[in-house]
């Protein structure tokens, strides 16, 4: 982890328009549950709020800040070169994208994590631990996100679309056909956390073991992580 | 004092050969990689900054590989050609990050003094989006030398330049060279080079076409045939009188509109021509130098 390479982050992250895209998804989350929760007039229930916070939060909310954060940081210093200026210095790779990752990562806690922590609060309050089932599954599909993102940010060519690709196409359409896909899949980790930590019944059961769940998105992070140094070390730069 | 060696360097992408056994020895002082566009400069420079492993060859300074060796950026200062830079960040904060990633002592001071090297200090606290071309390109050489690298690689560093900047940055790496330092800049413009460059590598089309200081290039440069197109009221005639002169090496039709005349000596040409005409009867209605392009005196070198 490199402070010099944390602090660029932060700054590439905040100094920049885009960051609104990122501060709109929890908005636009709040803003839906208050509206959500003003016109159903106490027939809110656990479950409809854990339903919302799965399909909106996990499903819209964590998968968008994750990929704004991770083009931000990672695709659009490849695709314009400017990451030469981190390759041409005496830091490992690893080191480099770690701390990258590490702030993607810190952007979808508090941009999408919390958010939805907070999400669960204006629902229904703290009852059947909604809030903090959210909160819990909201961290967990990020960092698997940010791991599936990392990598395909650095082994891709057109990268911002195979990420794009990958959370419409396989995240959300194909892991909805065919259920094998929930025990590779950032989103059905998510879920089941959240499924395992409500006491909500929930539509269904959660797909995946809890353990499996956590144990996943720690796997797909480090490994994301790891291979993404790799091509980083052998990566080559030449202008013509 | 470093030594930069590239010994049988080459480079190629599938069929397309980029750099073709390229063997250089770079040391102490300001080296010139001079060659037009498309000659395989910015790929050496890539290589000799270890961004780009050769295909085969090796590039080392001081016996140390270049490639999968990030201890040697202590040592390497790199300015690169691409345009983009972290726009979002001052001309300071793009310095001092550079200074803290190599790990420089003391960085405030560092950054402060590169920054005002490169006479950037009153913008030093606006956003890189506000520069222009030439303050981009001071930036990027402030942050190459933040951290005192022994080799300091620029890829068409005067770019975007104003005269007076130019002329203050050749000062800057002439005074970086007397401090014993390896400076490799890579340029299209023979004048750039001549400037400030003691010795020079030319480069064209992949191949290391000569090596030399200035002078000995430029002599080789003049020292070739010359091309010129002559149109006259009668051509073939003319063309068998010029051949009468030894400094003609040679003389084609072209067409039938126009005679294409190779000869040695431009000086003894131009005087040549009008009273070989006179001596003839011929009017000349055009002569004209054809090959004044740098293109022609580098191809020129690589066939010789």
């Amino acid at each position: 982890m490199n402070s010099a390479i944390l602090r660029l982050g932060l700054r590439s992250l905040f100094g920049r328009a885009r960051v609104w895209l990122m501060i709109a998804m929890p908005v636009i989350m709040l803003v839906l549950a208050g509206v959500i929760r003003a016109t159903s007039r106490g027939d809110l229930d656990d479950v409809g709020a854990e339903a919302f916070l799965r399909v909106f939060g996990v499903g819209i909310v964590v998968p968008v800040v994750a990929l704004v954060a991770t083009t931000t940081l990672i695709n659009s210093e490849f695709d314009d070169g400017s990451i030469i200026y981190l390759l041409t210095k005496p830091v490992s790779r690893l080191t480099i994208i770690s701390s990258k990752a590490v702030v993607v990562l810190g952007a979808g806690i508090v941009f999408a994590a919390v958010p939805m922590l907070l999400t669960g609060f204006v629902l229904i309050g703290g009852t059947s631990q909604v809030a903090i089932a959210a909160l819990v599954g909201g961290v967990v599909s990020t960092v698997a996100y940010v791991g599936i993102f990392t990598v395909l940010a650095t082994t891709m060519k057109r990268s911002i679309v195979g990420c794009l690709l990958f959370w419409l196409l396989w995240e959300s359409t194909i892991s909805s056909l065919l259920s094998p896909v929930k025990w590779l899949s950032a989103r059905a980790w998510g879920t089941a956390v959240i499924q395992h930590i409500a006491t909500a019944s929930g539509d269904g059961r959660p797909g995946v073991p809890l353990l499996y769940a956590v144990l996943g998105a720690i796997v797909a992070f480090a490994a994301g992580i790891t291979l993404a140094g790799q091509r980083l070390a052998s990566m080559t730069i030449s202008e013509e | 004092m470093s030594d930069l060696v590239l010994t049988d360097v080459s480079r190629w992408y599938g069929n397309v050969v980029a750099v073709n056994d390229v063997t250089m020895h770079i040391g102490p002082g300001i080296t010139g990689l001079l060659g037009p566009n498309g000659a395989g400069k910015s790929t050496l420079l890539s290589m000799m900054a270890g961004l780009l492993p050769p295909s085969s060859g090796t590039v080392t300074i001081d016996g140390q590989p270049t490639r999968g060796n990030i201890a040697i950026y202590h040592r390497i200062g790199l300015v690169p050609v691409q345009q983009s830079l972290y726009d979002f960040l001052t001309g300071t904060q793009f310095v001092r990050l550079n200074a803290d990633l190599q790990h420089v002592a003391e960085p405030r001071r560092a950054t402060e003094f590169a920054i005002g090297l490169v006479e950037m200090s009153d913008a030093a606290d606006r956003k890189i989006s506000t520069y222009s071309k030439g303050m981009k390109q001071r930036i990027k050489v402030a942050s190459a030398l933040v951290h005192n690298p022994d080799v300091l690689l620029l890829d068409e560093p005067f770019n975007g330049m104003d005269p007076i900047q130019r002329r203050h940055m050749m000062g800057l790496l002439t005074q970086f060279a007397e401090q014993g330092r390896t400076i490799v800049f890579s340029s299209h413009i023979l004048e750039e080079v001549e400037q400030v460059a003691r010795q020079v590598e030319v480069v064209v089309a992949g191949r290391h076409a000569a090596s030399g200081d200035y002078a000995a290039i430029r002599r080789l440069m003049t020292d070739r045939p010359n091309q010129y197109l002559v149109r006259s009221s009668d051509d073939r005639t003319l063309a068998t009188l010029l051949l009468a002169d030894p400094s003609v090496r040679g003389a084609r039709m072209r067409g039938g509109t126009a005679l294409e005349v190779e000869a040695d000596d431009l000086g003894a040409f131009a005087v040549l021509v009008p009273k070989v005409a006179r001596a003839g009867g011929i009017r000349i209605f055009e002569l004209t130098p054809t090959d004044e392009s740098l293109e022609s005196v580098f191809s020129y070198l690589v066939n010789s």
